[in-house]
């Protein structure tokens, strides 16, 4: 009985053993992603650190960012498709419709994942279908990603001051281009150009408009939708007015692609350059600007505001691209890939995924949340002088816009100041919300594309004339209600006000 | 000839077949490769007739009839890109398609032949840099600010325009583009042509006094007939098919109305939902048939016009 | 040969070369603006548009692509696929296009309708790469080569060349106990140089140049072929020029694209006068029949 009993105990034994050794195990996780990033010695620190702090053993497929949709739909198809998919928003949600991604809601909560439910906030509304929560968003959390960037040595040279209301920044633009404010004696500058038609937004923004197809919540709870909207139409009258007086660059409609933009700055043919929060410090980084505008001092201001107190440069959704996990991988794995979500949703954890391990790439002062990191120093050698230093990013899925910018500001250069002044004029500048971007129904899906573009070619039309507003805006408003804009918009209307209890109507 | 007898005679059939078993022997692995590679896949048409699933899979996935076919018929920006595609291929059948072969004529007859050489290894060049960069390079050209085109205009006291943004000069921005990207690698094959002319039927002419011109109308023209023509069946047949890059890199705003050819339509609708592969599908579909006919239609021309030249 | 030449013809070879050097300048320029702009520093670029010269000898564009640990392998890996997937792209397209070339076969016309029919018609994407996975060459390099072994185009195109060749010569062959096989080789392939150098060039260049097949069929990067990594370079130069812009809305320096540009052409420039070498006059058939 005695010797039964030992040999109880000792299988007893084996038993948790054995288990326990079986939760040591590694749990393996196929992640997918559209961006091509290359991995190194340096990048494998943090496999390690991963796989020795969480046990998830993480193995990265990455796909090549123009094709990506396409390859994402044949893994989809395959037996064997990946753990997680890290993807565009509206493809996720497509996905979703089809039942192909694991119901998570089970394995989130305070107690398991207190950063995870930190980091998403509110926001796991937009990750819900029938109940089921499918998804984790990768926050933004900048209200905005254009930046208005200016000359200021130009500004000086002609004794104007940094432009505040929209006037003063029609007198600027009119400055730079008839007043010569490169002093070559040729009239060759244009007040502003920027890489397309969706820059022009922080002018509208006076108005209470933008480029966009947004709708606006009012203080009266109505909403306006920008397209057909009075104070749309008054925007591009303005526009229209000064580029007919050959204030902006004609050029600006046809750029296709950013670097085109950057080039002109580069040459000093502008002196607004209405961009990417990041192009401006890039032209340093880039192509030296210092050296080929030496005089240039840059500054980052704020949109311009109108008659009536409005302004607002472009807004941007509170995220654009969601990690969303299979529905065919096992339960152990899902439980697995939220560890791992939650872990980089962590102030400590997102540092790793970003910059490397501690000590190696970066000191972390828990106490006042500054980071200090060997990027750009050091010779881009890491502290040991080890590992060389280059793009660390490869295992991060999740944003921490807030953070990242604290660690920038190293060294005091040309580059460091206009890169640390565009961050953080994200932040500070006023945007106009879209209420409705995140309602991606039925009917939008159906009518976006169309839309989109019968908004941006009339937009131009008017703005260039092309189309007179007094005689053709009413007939292009009634077209664009009736080729699905109207059914568009009141299914969005009507899911943001089951969404929100509200009962909000549109705007007369 | 022996051939048109044989070919009315059925009881030789037998004869013919005993002739040519070990051609279809040859052909066998190339058979089979068709039927694995192209004949296979095909089944994957219907997705045109249904509303694919990635994860239900072809099979799985509800029919929805003639929807797709429905939906981009309804849709006047569709309309337009197939009215856009037709005009710029025409276009660019017009001209893109004699210019390489009267290229490659003018390249016969040159006389120095390391300069032949060099004109005909530079020639091809540019089939190798992308769209993307040579976009690029189409920008910076037509700028009207800091571009070569817009120094010459005013130089010649005119004032320059942005011509990528006026809508009137897109299709032959894109044709032209498209000659300077193609001729020297689509001369290549006429060259190739050229090579087998039979000398004896230059000399024969020279012996009968025929100039150089007529040489080459009379001689070098007709002995690359056949290549000429199955060029010509083979282009038509590609006829909704234009380079989407191309278009991708040129394209604005400004000039969609008129650019914006069937391929690009299908991408910018497909880019908002993941991907719209039954309506990329239906599209493509729609495609193959209009490029069937006018295939079968111009191969039965051509083999009327030319004695019997054609794909079949 | 010297032959005297009317007066006429004498202007049409003025005009005809004078017109030949504006095609060479037309088409060398770009490659020359490619080249200059690949050992140029982006400012130079930037300041001046179109350049005729470097600014000096910058090679950190092309640094930049060899400092990528996957080149080596990937030109290896591009070398067999080209090289493989040539061979044996010809040998099924010579042997498809020879015997669709003999006019007296039975069913010819039904066989050619069989192949041409595939060039309008395709089964697209997905059901291509399930016959992929089917055939287990996922993450090899066969998927690289068999999915686009034969182009009907180039078939059909050789096939006209065969047609050029009278088939009396096989007549005559095989009453010399040559079998078909053996005239293929032995008679029809040698007087096809021509031909048979412009398909191998296209079959070689779309080789070459692929790199959508890899993106779909090829895991694992050690079987990476250049155009990929070449791709991956790029958005990675993308990434660091941002350092943590995460968007679209990303520029790479024009000096690594030009570099890239070059990496891949000059391979093929190298190759090309051997190909040219075949484009000579007078070896063909006429000079056999006398």
């Amino acid at each position: 009985m005695k010797k039964l009993f030992s040999l109880i105990m000792v299988l007893a034994l084996l038993c948790t053993v054995t288990a326990f050794a079986a939760a040591e195990e590694p749990v393996v996780l196929n992640v997918f992603y559209g961006t091509s990033r290359p991995m190194n010695d340096a990048t494998e620190l943090t496999h390690q650190y991963i796989l020795e702090n969480l046990g998830v053993d993480v193995h990265l497929e990455q796909g090549d960012s123009s094709n990506f949709n396409q390859q994402l739909a044949l893994r989809m198809t395959d037996a064997d498709t990946p753990d997680i998919v890290w993807c565009d928003y509206n493809v996720w949600k497509d996905y979703a419709t089809q039942g192909a991604w694991a119901d998570i809601s089970g394995y989130i909560s305070e107690e398991k994942t207190p950063d995870l439910m930190k980091y998403v906030g509110t926001d796991w509304v937009f990750m819900t279908v029938d109940d089921e929560i499918l998804g984790v968003p990768s926050e933004l959390s900048v209200p905005s990603s254009h930046v208005v960037f200016v000359r200021k040595d130009w500004l000086d040279k002609l004794g104007l001051d940094v432009p505040v209301t929209l006037d003063e920044f029609t007198n600027v633009m009119r400055a730079f281009t008839t007043q010569d404010p490169d002093g070559n004696g040729i009239n060759d500058t244009y007040g502003l150009s920027a890489a397309g038609a969706t820059y022009l937004s922080f002018l509208m923004g006076a108005f209470g408009a933008s480029t966009e197809r947004d709708n606006f919540l009012n203080d009266d709870g109505t909403v306006t939708t920008n397209a057909i909207s009075p104070e749309y139409r008054a925007a591009l009258q303005y526009l229209h007015d000064i580029y007919a007086e050959g204030l902006i660059d004609p050029e600006l409609f046809t750029m296709s692609e950013q670097s085109q933009a950057q080039a002109k700055w580069g040459r000093g043919a502008m002196g607004l350059w209405s961009a990417w929060f990041s192009h401006a410090s890039n032209a340093y980084s880039r192509y030296d600007f210092a050296s080929l505008q030496p005089d240039a001092v840059v500054e980052a201001i704020l949109p311009p505001v109108g008659e009536n107190g409005m302004s607002g440069n472009l807004y941007s959704a509170p995220f654009t691209s969601v990690v969303g996990i299979s529905a065919k991988s096992s339960p152990e794995k899902v439980e697995a890939a939220i560890k791992y979500l939650n872990f980089q949703a962590s102030n400590y954890g997102f540092r790793v995924v970003m910059y490397g391990v501690e000590d190696e790439f970066f000191d972390w002062d828990p106490e006042t949340d500054t980071t200090t990191w060997y990027w750009g120093v050091n010779d881009n050698k890491s502290k040991s002088g080890k590992y060389e230093v280059t793009d660390m990013e490869v295992y991060k899925m999740l944003f921490h816009e807030n953070i990242q910018e604290q660690t920038n500001a190293l060294t005091d250069t040309p580059y460091s100041r206009i890169r640390v002044a565009g961050s953080n004029m994200r932040f500070t500048e006023p945007t106009r919300e879209d209420i409705f971007c995140m309602y991606l129904t039925d009917e939008y899906v159906e009518y976006h594309a169309d839309l989109d573009n019968y908004f941006n070619t009339n937009m131009l039309a008017f703005i260039m004339g092309e189309k007179n507003l007094d005689s053709d805006w009413d007939a292009y408003v009634q077209e664009y209600l009736n080729m699905g804009g109207e059914e568009e918009r009141e299914s969005q209307l009507a899911e943001y006000n089951a969404a929100h209890g509200t009962n909000a109507t549109f705007a007369q | 000839m022996t051939g048109s007898r044989l070919k009315s005679d059925k009881r030789h059939m037998s004869l013919r077949l005993k002739r040519y078993w070990p051609a279809y022997l040859i052909l066998l692995p190339v058979v089979v490769w068709y039927i694995i590679f192209c004949y296979m896949p095909m089944g994957g048409l219907v997705i045109a007739f249904k509303k694919y699933s990635v994860i239900c899979g072809i099979a799985a996935s509800p029919w929805v009839g003639l929807q797709n076919f429905e939906k981009l018929f309804k849709s006047g920006a569709f309309m337009n890109s197939v009215r856009n595609t037709l005009i710029i291929s025409g276009l660019n059948l017009l001209f893109g398609f004699p210019i390489p072969i009267i290229f490659a004529l003018l390249l016969n007859e040159m006389g120095c032949v390391r300069y032949k050489k060099v004109v005909q290894t530079v020639s091809y060049l540019p089939h190798f840099i992308s769209w993307s960069v040579a976009g690029g390079m189409i920008y910076m050209l037509l700028s009207p600010g800091t571009g070569v085109f817009g120094a010459v205009v005013r130089a010649m006291g005119g004032s320059p325009k942005n011509y990528l943004g006026i809508s009137a000069y897109f299709r032959p921005i894109v044709v032209i583009s498209a000659i300077w990207k193609h001729m020297g690698w689509s001369a290549i094959i006429y060259m190739a042509a050229i090579t087998s002319v039979d000398e004896e039927l230059y000399e024969a002419a020279r012996v009968d006094g025929a100039g150089r011109f007529s040489r080459m109308w009379h001689v070098t023209l007709p002995g690359i007939r056949s290549i000429i023509a199955i060029q010509l069946i083979l282009q038509v047949g590609q006829i909704l098919n234009v380079s989407f890059d191309q278009i991708f890199i040129l394209i604005n705003d400004l000039t969609q109305s008129v650019g914006e050819t069937i391929d690009y339509y299908i991408y910018r609708v497909g880019l908002g939902s993941s991907n719209n592969f039954s309506l990329g599908t239906a599209s493509g579909l729609l495609k193959s048939v209009i490029g069937l006919g006018l295939v079968v239609g111009t191969n039965t021309i051509s083999r009327r016009l030319t004695d019997g030249e054609g794909i079949w | 040969m010297k032959i005297r030449r009317t007066p006429g013809e004498r202007v049409f070879d003025w005009f005809n070369n004078i017109f030949m050097l504006l095609i060479l300048v037309v088409m060398l320029y770009p490659f020359w603006y490619v080249f200059v702009g690949s050992f140029s520093s982006v400012g130079h670029l930037i300041k001046n548009g179109f350049v005729l010269w470097p600014d000096g000898f910058h090679l950190d564009a092309y640094q930049q692509v060899f400092r990528n640990s996957l080149v080596p392998t990937a030109y290896v890996n591009t070398l067999i696929v080209t090289a493989g997937g040539t061979l044996i792209s010809m040998v099924l397209t010579i042997m498809g296009a020879y015997v669709l070339s003999l006019r007296q076969l039975p069913g010819r016309t039904g066989i050619t309708l069989f192949f041409v029919f595939t060039m309008l018609f395709n089964g697209g994407l997905v059901p291509t790469y399930l016959v992929v996975v089917q055939l287990g060459m996922i993450d090899h390099l066969w998927a690289l080569i068999l999915p686009g072994a034969i182009n009907t185009y180039n078939l059909i195109l050789m096939r006209n060349f065969f047609q050029s060749v009278p088939e009396a010569l096989y007549e005559a062959a095989s009453i010399d106990g040559e079998t078909m096989l053996g005239y293929v080789f032995h008679i029809l392939l040698p007087l096809s140089g021509a031909a048979i150098a412009t398909i191998a060039l296209f079959y070689a260049v779309a080789y070459w140049n692929d790199y959508f097949k890899s993106l779909i069929y090829i895991r694992s990067n050690r079987l990476w072929p250049m155009q990929t990594v070449l791709r991956q370079v790029l958005q990675t130069a993308q990434m660091n020029t941002l350092m943590y812009d995460d968007s679209a809305e990303s520029v790479a320096p024009e000096t690594l694209k030009d570099a890239m540009i070059m990496v891949t052409v000059v391979p093929i420039l190298v190759v090309y006068p051997f190909v040219q070498k075949y484009f000579v006059k007078g070896v063909m058939v006429g000079s056999l029949k006398g």
